[in-house]
């Protein structure tokens, strides 16, 4: 029996952990961005303007930062057999938060300055982006047992030296 | 499992000649797929998302033109209320399943006439009519009636739905009044004291109202003027063209049945429009 020999003398090379938390905050910013500012941006220009919300702007900023959280963390362990775990519960999140904007829907609100009421339904809408996370939570599904069943047996394919 | 990095694999001296990985292995394949299928879902509702709101800003902008209403009498003592807007749906999807409920109640509140147009599918940039037809009962048994004499507030509720996109349902209510003119406003029908000239005996019968609604009384004005018991005593005829706005007030004499006393019965009435619809008018109690 051969004595365990290093990944990388195998044809590839992972980043340091400096090199994958620079990574993974750098991600970060656009992550926040697009997942927190622009929702609750949108959320308080409407609130501004007297129009109620479906959901509360602080609802929106936690579940957007908590993903934008855990994808940066999924960048950084990812040589690690905690990506599986942590694919899981970024898909589980994303789950969780569409399936409260599920039951926000419809979504009535009263047209400042008339006496007319809109609802928007977007229960379609929802159903059709939970099949993202769900594919999601299965690919973390299969990563973990990957890495249980055959620890590092993906390390060549996701860095390529 | 640890959280460090899988820095360490069993691999062997052959691994080293004959990679063990000319292909990635199944598991990594399958999570690989998955993840690529999810971006590529998330891909495609993104653009049609995309689309869908380009389409609403488009449908937006082509908001719909009305006609002026008119209300005129319909058949079996209804008011017809119509009208019509005209749609050109100038997005990339249809605006399906459009329906319009009209609820109107009278100033106390009750609930005088439901009305529900469509459904209808607005195609894309199709323009497209949609006709709106809405029926009050007025009928003396019903509550509406008091819309030929008395100037009231109505309460307007209005519902839409329909589907945009094939995605998002749409609702929109609206709550309004609308200021109601009577076409028989302030109407009264007097009988006078009965007379005799020549044997006969002749009884005046005075007929008042205005005209507040929109459209012209046109047509003819028939009373009976009833005894008590039920008997019929006198029968007339007014000719009505009395424009929006205007007064009326006529005075007509009518020969009286003989032996028939009008006093303690009533006068019925009904105006018959210039198309031959019947419609009753209140009743009135003679003293």
């Amino acid at each position: 029996m051969s004595a365990p020999v290093t990944a990388a003398r195998y044809g590839y090379r992972i980043p340091s952990l400096g090199y994958r938390i620079l990574g993974g905050a750098l991600r970060l910013v656009p992550a926040v961005i697009l997942l927190v500012g622009i929702p609750a941006g949108i959320l308080a220009f409407a609130s501004s303007r007297g129009i109620s919300l479906p959901v509360s702007i602080a609802t929106v900023s936690v579940f957007g930062f908590l993903l934008a959280v855990l994808g940066a963390a999924r960048y950084i362990v990812k040589p690690t057999s905690l990506y599986g775990p942590i694919s899981i519960a970024a898909s589980s999140v994303a789950i969780a938060y569409l399936v409260l904007l599920y039951f926000a829907s419809p979504y009535r609100f009263a047209i400042p300055g008339t006496q007319a009421t809109l609802g928007i339904g977007f229960t379609s809408l929802v159903l059709l982006l939970l099949v993202v996370p769900a594919i999601g939570l299965s690919a973390g599904l299969v990563t973990t047992i990957e890495d249980w069943k055959h620890p590092g047996e993906r390390l060549p394919f996701d860095y390529p030296a | 499992m640890g959280c460090g990095p899988l820095l360490v694999a069993r691999w062997t001296v052959a691994d080293q000649v004959l990679p063990r990985y000319r292909t990635p292995p199944p598991l990594y394949r399958l999570a690989r797929a998955l993840r690529r299928i999810s971006v590529l879902v998330l891909v495609i509702i993104l653009v049609v998302m995309a689309t869908e709101v380009y389409s609403a800003y488009s449908t937006a902008k082509s908001a719909p033109t009305g006609s002026n209403f008119t209300t005129a009498f319909a058949a079996n003592d209804t008011l017809q209320v119509s009208g019509q807007f005209t749609f050109t749906d100038g997005g990339l999807y249809p605006v399906s399943g459009f329906t319009l409920h009209v609820v109107v109640r009278n100033g106390s509140g009750v609930l005088i006439g439901t009305s529900t147009a469509g459904p209808v599918t607005f195609q894309p940039t199709v323009t497209q009519v949609f006709p709106i037809d809405f029926y009050l009962p007025i009928h003396s048994a019903g509550p509406a009636t008091s819309l030929l004499t008395e100037d009231q507030t109505l309460g307007v509720g209005i519902w839409a739905n329909a589907t945009f996109g094939y995605l998002f349902p749409l609702s929109v209510a609206l709550n309004d009044t609308r200021q109601w003119g009577a076409p028989f406003a302030e109407f009264s029908v007097g009988v006078g004291a009965p007379t005799t000239t020549g044997g006969v005996v002749d009884v005046p019968v005075t007929v008042q109202f205005q005209n507040h609604a929109s459209f012209a009384d046109d047509g003819t004005l028939d009373f009976a003027v009833v005894s008590s018991g039920g008997a019929t005593c006198a029968t007339g005829s007014f000719v009505l063209n009395v424009a929006p706005g205007q007064p009326y007030s006529q005075t007509d004499s009518v020969p009286l049945a003989s032996g028939c006393s009008p006093a303690g019965g009533t006068v019925t009435s009904t105006y018959v429009t210039s198309d031959g619809i019947p419609i009753s008018l209140p009743s009135e109690s003679i003293p």
